[in-house]
């Protein structure tokens, strides 16, 4: 990693430690709070993808991955926030020039917006918006960040369309992870002529977030397992410290090790030519892997990592629900496979 | 060797799930785990309806089963009010047994069993609180304990407390003795623990003893003899935790099941398959390792290594399968009950005795049982 890079993962660190850690617990029971918006604007992470003229950092793919990182190694909900505000939203926006100028608006953290995609995720009641003479409307089921002002949402003309008025979320559903981003239906009355067609292609949208959510992965693995790591060399059971015991030692080593081989490989892909097979790779095997981390730390930390004033039970549910977001399991597995094989693969 | 339950046993079962299917709504079930408030009337009306029935083992053990296949939070919070008794039945006075055990029985009352410490969870024999004797026999208790179910709704609890100091490092396990204290006493305060994870039904607390006077009719058997009262204890406990523990992983492996009926190009890929029948498989050996265990302790006759392999197996099961079912249903399963059975099964590889704890456990007996001390 080049100096430049380095710098960035020290900033965003100090970031995550100074900024997000006292502020969890408020994150997970009350929402991102406006003022960590405004910093996290401040310091052009909303806008990270964002090009300098629009007021962006318009940082590379390495760079975002680290930031990504970061900020979820301290909390994976602020993580999943600046995800969706630049790998969906702001992607999305930049293919329609009449609307970019959104973009400041939303990385200035004046606005935030959303992109639903929860439709390609093998869920079977994800709700619909029909194109009705003059009006886009309708409900959509589990739609992440559902308090946003600005919607990207498909219609049932196959085409996706931001929108700004005419919608209004419902009742939570059961909140699992990411707990800092309102979680629910929403439903949509909205005048067509208020909606604005975006020409994106879906797939390849999808496509470019297997390496930040791999990102968001490896930070969620590192901040469980960072945190274990400390509360081991500190605790104390039978007369010794927990990092004396060997079944503990040997699998937060074990962890620790993976999680080094992980990071390398993030900054190996992020820095090298596109190859979706590898960035695919990656992601199956960071997700599952922050997902098994995550029950390491809590369980090492016994009692104390059931309650959320630890902070280690957010990472578990976390890793669970952003392993539900992160893309369509059986889909993936089946394009790696047939990627590997290098024809038709697993479809039986 | 007969794998059947006796059919008073299985007609229970089914007046059980018709129960909780019936009163643990989805709002219900949302309510109390949003709330982190434990369901008074609910308990109420499982005792009053012959739910719990603490006379027959194995009505209780299915019992347990099916309350937390449907909803951990309430299931347990149906039947834990109890929580201790077993060392007031085993080990109390015939006046405790009258004064505090029947009351429980009965749903009047509630009871905790306060062992945990802020330094001492599974490593029992390093417990800080004392029982110091006074010269008018009575012990005053100082200390305070952590994670006590029941805690801040008990009438009272079992505490246990060092009565003198440990022999030597290797018998810091000696010297230990239990009493019963009553919550409305001097010197006891609770705080309940807000924020857990999951089986947020249920309540969980912080309890505090300062200088509190304990009349030596509270004393609980034997003076020293704590720790062992505590491990009798939780060779019995342990078969209920894995009850639960099962109950978490067939509601889980419901809900992957109800998918699939639903939606057929789901069920029809082979990897879905595939792990349907791993579930089923590690569900059906968690409840044959539980019964074999439970059977050893209803006939008087319970074997530690079985006990524990089935509490850490059943234990390790409800997690992989809510954590299966939830990752292959995705949001199907996100915005349903499952995510709330995912939350809760995590704690049933800690309380009563974490996984390492059993592993520790099954080392150790087994290795006796090999003729290796």
């Amino acid at each position: 990693m080049d100096e430049e890079h380095r710098v960035l993962e020290s900033v965003v660190g100090e970031f995550a430690s100074k900024e997000l850690e006292p502020i969890n617990k408020q994150i997970e029971l009350e929402g991102i709070p406006k003022e960590l918006k405004k910093r996290l604007s401040s310091q052009g992470f909303l806008g990270a993808l964002a090009p300098y003229d629009l007021g962006g950092a318009s940082l590379d793919r390495l760079g975002y991955s680290i930031l990504l990182k970061q900020l979820a190694s301290a909390s994976p909900s602020v993580a999943f926030y600046v995800f969706l505000e630049n790998s969906f939203v702001i992607k999305s926006i930049l293919l329609k020039n009449e609307v970019r100028e959104k973009i400041g608006l939303i990385s200035g953290g004046e606005i935030s917006g959303t992109f639903y995609y929860s439709h390609l995720l093998n869920f079977l009641e994800p709700g619909e918006i029909k194109k009705i003479d003059s009006k886009l409307t309708g409900k959509l089921n589990a739609v992440i960040n559902s308090e946003a002002n600005l919607f990207i949402v498909p219609a049932d003309d196959g085409k996706f369309y931001l929108v700004e008025s005419g919608f209004h979320p419902l009742d939570e559903h059961e909140k699992l992870g990411f707990r800092g981003l309102r979680f629910s239906p929403v439903k949509f009355d909205t005048s067509i002529k208020d909606a604005i067609e975006i020409p994106l292609n879906v797939d390849e949208l999808i496509d470019d977030t297997h390496l930040p959510i791999s990102a968001i992965a490896i930070g969620i693995a590192q901040g469980a397992l960072n945190k274990a790591i400390e509360y081991a060399k500190e605790r104390s059971a039978f007369l010794h410290k927990l990092k004396d015991f060997q079944p503990l030692a040997f699998g937060m080593a074990q962890a620790y090790s993976q999680l080094d081989i992980l990071n390398e490989y993030l900054i190996n892909i992020a820095q090298g030519e596109r190859d979706i097979k590898k960035e695919l790779m990656l992601k199956i095997i960071s997700i599952d892997f922050a997902r098994d981390v995550s029950k390491l730390a809590l369980q090492v930390h016994g009692g104390y990592g059931y309650l959320m004033d630890f902070g280690i039970e957010k990472y578990y549910r976390d890793a669970m629900f952003l392993s539900i977001l992160g893309g369509n399991h059986l889909d993936e597995k089946m394009k790696l496979s047939t990627l590997i094989f290098q024809e038709k693969a697993g479809w039986i | 060797m007969d794998f059947t339950l006796p059919e008073e046993i299985e007609e229970k079962r089914k007046k059980v799930r018709e129960f909780a299917l019936k009163e643990f709504t989805e709002e219900r079930k949302r309510y109390f785990d949003e709330n982190e408030k434990y369901p008074f009337e609910i308990r109420k009306l499982a005792y009053e309806l012959g739910i719990i029935n603490f006379s027959n083992p194995w009505d209780l053990l299915v019992s347990i089963e099916e309350l937390c296949r449907v909803d951990p939070g309430l299931g347990i919070s149906s039947f834990v009010y109890a929580f201790g008794s077993e060392i007031l039945m085993l080990f109390g006075s015939d006046e405790q047994k009258k004064k505090y055990l029947e009351p429980v029985q009965r749903g009047e009352k509630i009871m905790g069993f306060a062992v945990t410490e802020p330094v001492a969870g599974s490593d029992v024999a390093g417990i800080a609180s004392k029982m110091e004797k006074q010269p008018d026999g009575s012990y005053i208790l100082n200390g305070s304990k952590m994670f006590i179910t029941n805690g801040s709704i008990a009438d009272y609890v079992l505490v246990l407390a060092r009565t003198a100091p440990p022999p030597s490092e290797e018998k810091r396990h000696h010297n230990m003795s239990m009493a019963i204290v009553e919550m409305k006493w001097p010197g006891v305060s609770a705080n309940k623990l807000k924020g857990k994870m999951g089986v947020r039904a249920t309540d969980t607390a912080e309890l505090v003893f300062e200088n509190v006077r304990i009349p030596p009719e509270n004393i609980i058997g034997e003076i020293g003899k704590g720790f062992y009262y505590v491990m009798t204890f939780f060779n019995i406990t342990r078969i209920y935790v894995a009850a639960m523990s099962i109950g978490i992983a067939q509601g889980a492996l419901d809900m992957i099941v109800e998918k699939a009926k639903k939606d057929k190009k789901f069920s029809s890929q082979e990897s879905i398959q595939f792990t349907i029948a791993e579930m089923a498989t590690r569900v059906d050996a968690a409840r044959l390792l539980t019964y074999r265990a439970a059977s050893l302790l209803f006939q008087f006759n319970p074997d530690p290594v079985f006990t524990s392999m089935a509490k850490y197996f059943a234990a390790e099961t409800a997690t992989y399968a809510a954590e299966t079912a939830l990752k292959v249903t995705g949001l199907d399963g996100a915005i349903t009950s499952l995510e709330r059975l995912f939350r809760d099964s995590k704690i049933m590889e800690i309380w009563e005795g974490s996984s390492e704890i059993e592993k520790l456990v099954i080392y150790r007996m087994f290795m006796k049982k090999m003729g290796v001390e």
